[in-house]
């Protein structure tokens, strides 16, 4: 039930990341699977969290002119990363949320920037995506949370 | 260092790849498609289709017009073209753009099922707006031609100076024309076109409109033309895949 949650969250996300217009003045469209992944990283058993990281960043590679499966992996890196640390932190603290949503954003933006070619512009676009992963990761753990207790997931 | 390994070893398309992004685009594209279905109020959804017809229409029309006249100028010049190849296109929705903020890309609602495969060149009623870069069943992703990454021969129409246009990685969506001789003549507003060598881009479809130039830092031997592009990338809808 949980896992299906998070599969059916991350299809929503999806779909609403490519279909929402850019931000107005700034251009960057919101990216909301990073902190999917975030919270699946602090939530989730191993086998769970790489999963969903896996099939995160495959899901953000088929909806992207970027070269297949590298967003999967280094999702399935950070989360991983995460996922060590996290017996030494409060998942419920809102800055360790934050601090892990800005942390799988950056290391997700830094694999594509490779791929996609370095510009000054891309710093610009990097302090941009962290600013609105700060806002995004702790509203969707709370909502995913809020949905888990409705229905009494494990 | 293995981990390097496969990220650049995935870097290059490959069967399993491809196979792989057609089965989680197909996965989630009924998603993206979930808010075609949200209902309205029926007066707004029949005025919605009523306007797209038209747009179709004006879509067609303006490209009828553009490429007569390309075709007249063409003639003026007493070119040997006597007849002006007639572009068989098929009209797309737009249905999403990319998932990445770092590349420049679109998502239609038409795919392999309709006779689209990658390297086709799309445009709407402005002019050019990319090639096809990837194709599943019942969609396919158009890289736009602001990505950097997009590259499509090109030429002044007034001086026909030939170039490359290419994207700029800017918050505006910029064009950049290179390789313009350092002797040609080129004023703010000129028009370019695309040039039809490459095989991908039919000739003589518009692209942008000159708006500054520069040396070449590099080499100096050549101008780089920054260029405003005459189709509104941030507003595209519908769009029209050449299929010849």
């Amino acid at each position: 039930m949980n896992f299906l949650l998070l599969l059916a969250t991350l299809l929503l996300l999806a779909a609403l990341q490519v279909r929402l217009p850019a931000i107005p003045f700034v251009g960057i469209h919101l990216e909301f699977l990073p902190a999917l992944v975030a919270y699946g990283a602090l939530t989730l058993n191993l086998p769970g969290l790489l999963t969903l990281a896996l099939a995160t960043g495959f899901t953000h590679d088929a909806l992207s002119a970027g070269p297949f499966g590298v967003t999967g992996l280094v999702y399935a890196g950070t989360a991983l990363l995460l996922h060590n640390f996290r017996e030494a932190f409060d998942r419920d603290l809102p800055v360790l949320q934050i601090g892990a949503g800005i942390l799988v954003t950056l290391t997700g933006a830094l694999a594509i920037w490779c791929f996609a070619g370095f510009h000054f512009s891309g710093l610009w676009k990097l302090v941009l995506l962290a600013l609105q992963a700060a806002v995004i990761t702790p509203l969707l753990f709370f909502g995913l949370d809020f949905t888990r207790y409705q229905l009494r997931a494990p | 260092m293995l981990l390097i390994g496969w990220i650049l070893l995935l870097g290059q398309p490959t069967a399993v790849s491809t196979k792989l992004r057609m089965i989680f685009a197909q996965l989630s594209t009924p998603f993206v498609r979930l808010g075609d279905h949200i209902p309205t109020v029926k007066s707004r959804r029949d005025l919605e289709a009523q306007n797209r017809d038209l747009r179709a229409a004006n879509t067609d029309l303006r490209l009828q017009v553009q490429r007569l006249s390309e075709l007249n100028r063409e003639t003026l010049r007493a070119n040997r073209l006597k007849d002006y190849p007639t572009l068989r296109t098929l009209g797309a929705r737009v249905i999403g753009r990319d998932a990445s903020n770092w590349w420049k890309s679109l998502q239609i609602d038409r795919g392999s099922n309709d006779g689209l495969r990658e390297n086709l060149a799309v445009i709407n009623a402005d002019g050019l707006v990319g090639k096809i870069i990837h194709v599943s069943r019942g969609e396919a992703r158009v890289l736009l031609l602001t990505d950097p990454n997009c590259k499509a021969s090109a030429l002044l129409q007034e001086s026909r100076e030939p170039g490359v246009v290419t994207g700029l990685d800017s918050l505006e969506p910029r064009l950049q024309i290179t390789y313009i001789s350092r002797q040609a003549v080129a004023r703010v507003g000129d028009l370019v076109i695309s040039s039809g060598l490459g095989g991908v881009f039919p000739k003589g479809i518009p692209i942008g409109t000159v708006l500054s130039g520069r040396l070449n830092p590099e080499t100096g031997m050549y101008h780089d033309l920054e260029l405003k592009p005459v189709v509104d990338f941030r507003r595209l809808e519908e769009v029209l895949v050449v299929l010849e």
